[in-house]
C-alpha cells in the first residue's frame, strides 16, 4: 500500500457526473458496482464504477478524490440505483455525496462505528486480542517483527 | 466421507514450533508455546538447540477449515481427517490441545 | 422435525448465512424429517443457529427465540454462530450466538457437515 494503484480500472474521469453520463448515454445504464479503494499513503480515495449495457458488456471508470476531505457529486440524478451505493460509501468511508436526496446511514444506522472500511480505522477486536503469531520461534530473537495478515497499517500491531 | 473440511490432526513429533501455521492462520485460531533445549550428542563438536513443543492448541470454534495451516507446514505435521463429531457443550471445550489433536483420523469409523 | 427414532425433538433452523445450506442438506438427505401435525409432542424445541450473527439482528433473534415454546434450547451451528468465525474481527458481527441467546451446544465447522448437526443434536438432547 505504498503507491497509488498502477493499474486503476477503466478511464479516469475528470468530471465525474459528465463522464458517467456519457457512459450511460452510450448504453451502459445498468449500475453493477460503485465502490471506493482507500490509498492512505497517496492520500486519496479511488472511486470505481462498473456499468453494464444490454449486451452484458461492462465498462469500468474511476476518479480520485482527496482522502482528508472526500467529496463527490451524487450520481442519483442519472442513475437512481446509485442511491444505496452512495449511502454505503458515505458511511463506510466518510465520503460526502453532494446532491444526494437522502444522505442517511444505510447499514450502520444503529451502530456507533464510524467509517469502518477506511484502512486507518482499527478493528477493536484485533486490538483487544493479542496475536498468537507475535511470538518469535523458540530460541531465536526475531530480526523483523512478524505481523498478522489483514489491514497492513493498523495501529494494533504490537511488536 | 472425504478427508477435507473435517478435523485437522497434528503429528506433534513432526512439529518444530516454527510458528508458520500460527502466523498464516487467518482466524488466529492456532497457538503454540515452546522452548529450546540444548542437546549434546556423543561425538558432536558442540551442542545443538532443539525446539520442544509445550503447547499446541487449535480453537475449533474459530477455525474456518481453510487448510492454510496444513499447506504451509514445512514438516507435514498437520493433515486433514474426515472426523466431524466433536461438538461441545461449552465453547472452551472446542479448544483442543496436542492430545486431542493427535487423536483425529485414528479411529476406524 | 424429528432427529432420532427414540427421541422426538422439534428442530427449527435460524438460517442466517451459509450454514443454513447444510441444515437444508440434512433435511434433503433424510437426516431430519419434516414435522407432521399428527406428531406426538416434542420432547424439546431446538433452535439451530446457522450462520453469522450480526449486531443488527439481535432484536429479531430474541423475538424469534421468545416465540419458541418451552422446553427449548439453542445450538450454535458452525464457526460464525460459535464465535464469529472468520468474521470475528468485524465491526458488525457478534462473537457468536452465546452473546444473544443461551446456547447449550456448539458445533464446529465452516460449515459443519449435516452429519455433524445430527450427532450434536443427539448428544445435546442426551445431556439434558
Amino acid at each position: 500500500m505504498t503507491a497509488p494503484n498502477p493499474a486503476p480500472p477503466g478511464a479516469q474521469l475528470g468530471d465525474w457526473v459528465a463522464g458517467v453520463t456519457e457512459l450511460v448515454d452510450a448504453g451502459f445504464d445498468y449500475l453493477d458496482l460503485l465502490t471506493v479503494v482507500d490509498w492512505p499513503d497517496a492520500g486519496e480515495f479511488e472511486v470505481v464504477i462498473h456499468l453494464v449495457n444490454g449486451d452484458a458488456q461492462g465498462v469500468f471508470a474511476h476518479t480520485r478524490i482527496d482522502r482528508e476531505a472526500p467529496v463527490l457529486d451524487s450520481l442519483v440524478g442519472i442513475l437512481p440505483a446509485a442511491n444505496w451505493h452512495e449511502r454505503e460509501l458515505a458511511e463506510m468511508f466518510g465520503v460526502t455525496m453532494t446532491g444526494h436526496p437522502e444522505p442517511t446511514r444505510l447499514l450502520l444506522a444503529d451502530s456507533p462505528v464510524a467509517h469502518p472500511l477506511r484502512k486507518d480505522v482499527p478493528l477493536p477486536r484485533r486490538q483487544d486480542r493479542p496475536w498468537p503469531g507475535a511470538k518469535p520461534e523458540p530460541g531465536r530473537r526475531s530480526r523483523r517483527t512478524p505481523r498478522p495478515h489483514g489491514a497492513p497499517d493498523q495501529p494494533d500491531r504490537d511488536g | 466421507m472425504q478427508n477435507t473440511h473435517g478435523a485437522i490432526a497434528l503429528d506433534a513429533s513432526a512439529c518444530t514450533s516454527c510458528m508458520l501455521c500460527v502466523r498464516e492462520c487467518p482466524d488466529w485460531c492456532i497457538e503454540i508455546d515452546s522452548h529450546t533445549v540444548e542437546v549434546t550428542e556423543p561425538g558432536a563438536r558442540r551442542p545443538r538447540s532443539v525446539a520442544v513443543l509445550d503447547r499446541f492448541t487449535i480453537d475449533w470454534g474459530l477455525c474456518m477449515y481453510c487448510g492454510i495451516c496444513v499447506e504451509v507446514c514445512p514438516f507435514d505435521a498437520l493433515r486433514w481427517t474426515g472426523d466431524t463429531d466433536y461438538s461441545a457443550a461449552e465453547v472452551d471445550d472446542l479448544r483442543h490441545g496436542v492430545e486431542r489433536l493427535e487423536q483425529f483420523g485414528t479411529s476406524s469409523d | 422435525m424429528t432427529s432420532d427414532p427414540g427421541v422426538r425433538v422439534h428442530v427449527r433452523d435460524l438460517g442466517l448465512a451459509c450454514c443454513a445450506v447444510e441444515f437444508t442438506a440434512a433435511v434433503a438427505r433424510g437426516l431430519l424429517t419434516p414435522a407432521q401435525d399428527t406428531d406426538e409432542p416434542a420432547r424439546a424445541h431446538v433452535l439451530v443457529v446457522s450462520g453469522t450473527v450480526t449486531d443488527a439482528l439481535h432484536d429479531d433473534i430474541r423475538a424469534t427465540w421468545e416465540a419458541i415454546p418451552e422446553p427449548r434450547f439453542a445450538v450454535a451451528f458452525g464457526a460464525c454462530a460459535t464465535s464469529g468465525g472468520p468474521y470475528w474481527d468485524s465491526y458488525a458481527v457478534t462473537s457468536g450466538i452465546g452473546d444473544v441467546l443461551p446456547a447449550e451446544h456448539y458445533v464446529p465447522g465452516c460449515p459443519p457437515r449435516p452429519e455433524a448437526l445430527v450427532a450434536a443434536l443427539v448428544e445435546s438432547v442426551a445431556l439434558r
